[in-house]
């Protein structure tokens, strides 16, 4: 993943000062949005398939969640592209716009908006913030029809279950991933494929963030000087 | 880092990879092996499927210390920056907990070092 053009250190020294604010602005908005994704995720299922797939994406176990997602994809994959599609946007670009209103700075691309999460999560310490850092980039990274498993872990997320929604984000961006998932299925193996998809993502985003601060602060050449 | 005898072995993380590790893989006015190192630390710690000793004084004692000691020296006072850097240190601390293993059959340093020699050697033949 590129570095974006506003860096870190200048995304930092924009928002310091009212990091309290916006975390509690930024978590509670997000929250709702993800949420109105979410639901209409699954009205629009129901619309279009049926209340089988809404109510069993609701309940069950990962794998129940995965067998659905899976019958999902084979028997509806063309009707199921367009609405994919519309939220993996509206998780992406509206995501972006709805974020950018809160923290009034103009994020040019997607992947600021995980170095702002980031940001957040190192400042607060609130882990929610690496959380959803972490789902976005998985989405980020999966192509249609992985996509659907990457939304699925949202509805995961909002309910609590983590490792569950890491999960399934991890296997929806599979391909991508620079940590090897591990051997076996999702269902099988649900905290392995989540940490092959946590590492993947601190490689890329969040060790950046934090090493591009700790270099400009001058903490990385003093670290480097023997006592 | 991908081969089965390599996946049985571990490495010994002392402070100076956990210092590496910390640092960053892409500053341009980083010199080479600088980058070169941090780069071998980050994937070690986060991508390889070795297996890891940390022992408990670099991530409890010496790490810690040459952090706050950096961060001290270089008088951060901002309250913003501190609340930061704290996090960082209790992250860093969390990745090496989930990465470390309690295996005993332990990689010498000096093989450490050849490894990240030998990546900063492919990575000069790379651009010949």
């Amino acid at each position: 993943m590129k570095r974006s053009a506003v860096t870190a250190l200048e995304l930092f020294n924009e928002l310091s000062g009212r990091f309290e604010k916006l975390e509690e602005e930024v978590k509670g908005s997000t929250i709702k949005f993800i949420e109105g994704v979410w639901e209409d995720f699954l009205k629009e299922l129901e619309a279009a398939f049926g209340d089988t797939f809404e109510l069993g994406l609701e309940g069950g176990n990962l794998q129940e969640t995965f067998a659905l997602l899976d019958k999902l994809v084979v028997q509806y994959r063309g009707r199921l592209e367009a609405l994919v599609e519309e939220l993996k946007r509206r998780l992406s670009e509206e995501l972006l716009k709805e974020l950018e209103s809160k923290v009034k700075l103009a994020l040019e691309a997607f992947e600021q908006v995980l170095r702002l999460l980031h940001m957040l999560y190192l400042h607060s310490g609130d882990e929610w913030f690496l959380y959803l850092a972490i789902l976005l980039y998985a989405l980020y990274k999966s192509r249609y029809p992985n996509s659907i498993y990457a939304i699925a872990g949202f509805g995961k997320f909002l309910r609590g279950e983590l490792e569950e929604a890491f999960a399934l984000a991890a296997y929806a961006a599979r391909e991508g991933l620079l940590r090897r998932p591990p051997a076996g299925k999702p269902w099988e193996n649900p905290k392995e494929w989540a940490k092959a998809l946590e590492l993947s993502y601190h490689y890329e985003v969040g060790m950046n963030v934090a090493a591009e601060l700790v270099h400009e602060w001058g903490i990385a050449d003093a670290l480097r000087e023997p006592e | 880092m991908r081969s089965a005898s390599q996946n049985e072995t571990c490495i010994l993380l002392d402070t100076n990879i956990l210092v590496d590790f910390a640092l960053d893989v892409i500053q341009e006015q980083l010199r080479e092996e600088e980058r070169a190192a941090a780069d071998f630390a980050r994937k070690l710690v986060l991508l390889s499927e070795c297996k890891l000793l940390v022992p408990e004084i670099s991530v409890n004692v010496e790490f810690p210390r040459a952090f706050s000691r950096a961060v001290l020296e270089h008088h951060v006072t901002n309250e913003d920056k501190l609340r930061a850097c704290l996090n960082m240190l209790r992250i860093h601390r969390v990745h090496l907990e989930s990465c470390r293993s309690r295996d005993r059959k332990v990689l010498g340093s000096q093989r450490v070092e050849d490894r990240s020699r030998l990546v900063l050697q492919d990575r000069k033949s790379e651009r010949i």
